[in-house]
């Protein structure tokens, strides 16, 4: 006899500024079943961007060009605010496709202890991409009651 | 009659002189069946002569240019010759127009057989099909597909140990790499995690230098391989694309190979398939899109692709046939030389090399083209463009507003096409004779003129040969059977309308006219056949359709608003005779002439030229008959007299010398003062010895006349004076001859302006004797002593005049 699965009350995609969104919204499509579901977005600041821009001699080696450049906090501030743009521009793009709300939330990694406030029981589901697994916020994840969904990243998204 | 001298009924032209009559019996319209149709040849044979010359002349400029009149069957004779020497040469090449893969705006010109051309063409369209299939199917193999597969995959493997190594390495170093949205940054770590400059500050000095130069080196390292990445990539994409060639070319190869094979003799086109087989192959990413993508209108079309590859065939001749002979009716510019079509796409006009059309020159070439010189004149550049044409001995398409630097779109360059052709010109003498003389490089170009008669002599042989032109003409144009009288009529008539009973006119359109209208008349009456009847309904009709200003003239004098006499003796005043041409139709009529004299200085003064009315021609005929006047008579004094001749209620233009003889007797009826009969009408020049000369339209001035007093009403006195020179070209209407013949009206023949002036008066005019004087009371002698009296005169008063200066 197996129990059965309660309704997905919560869908928490969990990404860093590495991460590629569209991998994991296949996953979220699965569980956003439920007319209902509530699709939330967490952002996990691990500060790295900021922390290397403090280091006088760090540099950004573009794509593109190969070109390379100074690595400032203003830079890393930028960056920071670009990649959390196209990851809710994405995000909210989805939501309206699948006619759900969408909530966003920034926590920095060290703070992972607040996933405890959003996901309380297993009608919770947490995405996140595989590589969390290496994360510091690894150990926090697994003490949450939800259900754990951990996706492999595609091979478009390793190639990039 | 009893007013008439002996020597004026001497004058009298007898019936059988006024109508030149064709005996029905002498009518055969039937032809052997061995002999051939004279209709385009006959009485020709100098032009016909001149244009076989031209046409096989085979040096450049031996053009011909055919002079002759319009209606007179010009082109049907040039077709005629032009298809007879055309059946002596073989169809000459087809030619096409092909893409230029080197330089698109300038396509080739090539040169096939006759008839090879649409097979050539046809089988470059199969090519195109049968590669539209086979270059799609050889990509969608599945050795294709694994072919790719593997070398995408071996680039990702390159690419992914470039990053991966690198990784490595900078892990081993204490580096991280991290991603940002547009790049990478190297920073230090401590414990796998990303330290801040805080941090790095506690770490041992010897540790922040290494870390310093390992982030600067790894940094080089990453530029480098960002580098390295496009040329990997591209270096995939050239091995794609020469994957994607190798399966074009041996898709292609079988397909182009039997092409090769079937035109190996011909080395330009197997060239040109050599250049379409690397075209293919350089383009083989293009054929395999299959279906049309959304908004395919800005994606790039495949078929266009395809399209660089079809034939324009501009030129195509039929193998085994003859030279062509091409009769361009409306010579434009584009349809002489030919044209640059353009079609729109997204608002913009395109063009390329199938859009290139041929005109009448390439069509023409090896063969023989015919236009009419008043057209090509008459259209703009193509005069200039056919001298071109034929100077370079090639045609080169290209848009006139190109040649006047006023092109707004892309247009292209074809390549000229070699030119060997035959041009014959047709147009009216005036023409010729005007580029003649205005356009220096016409001799070069139309070295020939054949110059088409526009009439024939009225032989007995050349009467059969007209009568039988009659009827081909009449079978041609499925009209009724023509009786022997009717087909005599129209001979009759023919000469009638070359003015001259000793020739017949070879004006073929009023031929036809006369023909088609008198087997309308015929049809009317529901007759099986054309009578004589017929042919003089036909006439009678089509003056009638034409007269109304002629009817207005002989009403203005019935009613005395034009003031002519046909009665009575008037000093001074004779009945001259006029002609007025309305193109299509002619009319004769009177016109008052008045003379008056006086003593005076010699001056005779023609009236017409002192207000400019009178042409140049009258002026000259006034001029010698002044000089006339005073060769015969009283040579020994100076003329003393004052003249001045006039046409009355003329207000038009008067050209011509024709009423010289009326204006001389007229003088001579002033100065002498005996009256002239106003019952007659005369015309003819005079020279200065006196000699009456012939004149033109002696036919409709005689009717003219004769319509005058038939209205008033003949008694047998009427008559009209001719030169005697005119005899021949007397070709009057019927009526007019039944009037004669019933001594109801006259015709009057003069050699000699002293026979016109006795016909006038009744009087004698006197010839000089032994002495040199006339004989008393003639007209002569009367002129003379009047002009002695007035030199007398004139003596006198000079001297009278001088005396009286010397006085004073």
């Amino acid at each position: 006899m197996t129990r059965k699965q309660p309704e997905v009350r919560r869908v928490l995609i969990a990404v860093t500024e590495a991460n590629s969104v569209p991998d994991l919204l296949h996953e979220v499509t699965e569980h956003l079943a439920e007319e209902t579901a509530e699709l939330v977005l967490v952002f996990l600041n691990d500060d790295r961007w900021r922390k290397a821009a403090s280091l006088p001699f760090t540099r950004e080696v573009f794509r593109i060009s190969g070109v390379s450049t100074d690595f400032t906090s203003t830079r890393a501030e930028q960056v920071h605010q670009e990649v959390i743009d196209e990851i809710l521009g994405r995000l909210r793009q989805f939501a309206t496709d699948a006619k759900t709300t969408l909530a966003f939330e920034t926590i920095p990694e060290q703070e992972a202890v607040r996933l405890h406030d959003l996901l309380t029981s297993d009608a919770d589901v947490l995405v996140a991409p595989s590589s969390f697994r290496e994360r510091p916020i690894y150990k926090e994840i697994t003490r949450l009651k939800c259900r754990l969904r951990f996706v492999e990243p595609s091979e478009a998204a390793r190639r990039s | 009659m009893s007013d008439r001298s002996e020597r004026a009924q001497a004058l009298l032209v007898p019936v059988s002189e006024l109508h030149k009559v064709c005996p029905p019996q002498s009518i055969d319209i039937q032809r052997g069946p061995d002999e051939p149709a004279p209709s385009n040849t006959l009485g020709q044979q100098r032009a016909i002569d001149a244009i076989r010359f031209a046409m096989q002349v085979g040096s450049e400029g031996y053009n011909v240019f055919v002079l002759g009149p319009l209606g007179s069957h010009r082109h049907g004779l040039v077709e005629e010759l032009a298809k007879d020497s055309a059946r002596e040469k073989c169809a000459p090449d087809d030619w096409c127009y092909i893409n230029n893969f080197a330089d698109p705006e300038r396509p080739r010109a090539l040169r096939l057989p006759a008839g090879k051309g649409a097979e050539f063409r046809g089988n470059m369209q199969a090519l195109i099909a049968e590669i539209r299939l086979a270059i799609p199917a050889a990509f969608e193999n599945e050795d294709y597909g694994n072919q790719v597969k593997a070398l995408e995959g071996e680039t990702q493997e390159e690419l992914e140990g470039l990053w991966g190594s690198l990784h490595e390495q900078a892990k081993r170093e204490g580096i991280a790499v991290l991603q940002t949205p547009t790049g990478y940054v190297l920073a230090p770590l401590a414990e796998d995690k990303v330290i801040d400059d805080k941090e790095f500050e506690k770490l041992p000095k010897k540790r922040q230098k290494s870390i310093k130069e390992s982030i600067q080196r790894l940094s080089e390292e990453l530029e480098a391989r960002i580098e390295s990445i496009p040329k990997i990539r591209k270096r995939l994409r050239e091995r794609i694309r020469a994957l994607d060639q190798e399966v074009t070319a041996h898709a292609v190869n079988v397909l182009l190979g039997e092409l090769k094979n079937k035109y190996e003799e011909l080395p330009a086109v197997l060239d040109y398939l050599e250049e379409v087989q690397r075209d293919i192959i350089d383009n083989s990413q293009a054929f395999r899109q299959t279906e049309s993508p959304a908004l395919s209108f800005l994606v790039h079309d495949s078929s266009a692709v395809f399209a660089s590859y079809e034939v324009n065939l501009i030129v195509s001749n039929e193998a085994g046939a003859t030279a062509p002979v091409i009769y361009e009716p409306n010579p434009s510019y584009p349809n002489i030389v030919g044209k640059i079509e353009h079609r729109a796409e997204m608002g913009a006009l395109l063009t390329d090399f199938r859009l290139v059309r041929s005109g009448a020159l390439l069509q023409a070439n090896g063969g023989y083209l015919v236009l009419d010189i008043h057209r090509v004149l008459g259209r703009p550049f193509v005069w200039e463009a056919l001298k071109q044409a034929l100077f370079s001995k090639q045609v080169r398409i290209e848009s006139p507003s190109e040649i006047m630097g006023f092109a707004t779109t892309a247009t292209l360059k074809p390549e000229p096409v070699p030119l060997d052709i035959k041009i014959v010109l047709i147009g009216e003498r005036w023409l010729y004779y005007l580029l003649s003389t205005y356009d220096r490089e016409f001799g070069d170009l139309f070295k020939v003129a054949a110059d088409l008669d526009d009439d024939i002599e009225r032989s007995t042989g050349n009467v059969t040969a007209y009568a039988q032109l009659i009827g081909d003409r009449i079978q041609q144009r499925n009209l009724l059977p023509f009786d022997n009288a009717a087909v005599a009529k129209v001979i009759e008539q023919r000469a009638r309308h070359a003015e001259d009973s000793e020739r017949l006119s070879m004006h073929m359109r009023s031929l036809d006219d006369l023909l088609i209208q008198a087997d309308h008349w015929a049809r009317q009456r529901d007759a099986n056949g054309v009578t004589v009847e017929d042919i003089s309904e036909a006439i009678r009709h089509r003056e009638q359709r034409q007269n109304r200003l002629q009817n207005k003239v002989i009403d203005a004098i019935k009613r005395d608003t034009l003031l002519i006499d046909t009665t009575g003796e008037c000093v001074g005043q004779v009945n001259g005779l006029s002609i007025t041409d309305l193109g299509e139709y002619r009319f004769g009529h009177p016109v008052r002439i008045t003379a008056t004299t006086r003593i005076g200085k010699g001056d005779v003064v023609d009236i017409e030229r002192e207000v400019k009315l009178g042409g140049a021609i009258h002026s000259k005929g006034v001029m010698i008959l002044a000089a006339a006047l005073s060769a015969r008579y009283a040579p020994d004094v100076p003329l003393s007299l004052n003249g001045s001749i006039v046409f009355e209620q003329s207000y038009g233009g008067v050209e011509g010398d024709s009423a010289s003889v009326a204006e001389f007797c007229a003088l001579l009826s002033s100065i002498s003062g005996v009256p002239l009969r106003q019952n007659l009408a005369v015309t003819g020049s005079v020279n200065q010895l006196g000699r009456v000369q012939a004149v033109g339209g002696i036919n409709e001035k005689i009717e003219g006349f004769y319509e005058l007093c038939k209205e008033r009403g003949l008694d047998g006195s009427h008559g009209v004076v001719i030169p005697y020179d005119n005899l021949k070209h007397l070709m009057l209407a019927e009526e007019v001859v039944d009037a004669v013949r019933n001594k109801k009206f006259s015709v009057y023949a003069a050699t000699q302006v002293d026979e016109v002036i006795e016909i006038l008066t009744g009087k004698q005019a006197g010839e000089r004797d032994e002495q040199q004087e006339f004989p008393p009371e003639t007209i002569n002698r009367l002129v003379e002593d009047k002009l002695i009296d007035y030199a007398k005169k004139w003596q006198r008063f000079g001297a009278g005049a001088g005396g009286d200066k010397k006085t004073a």
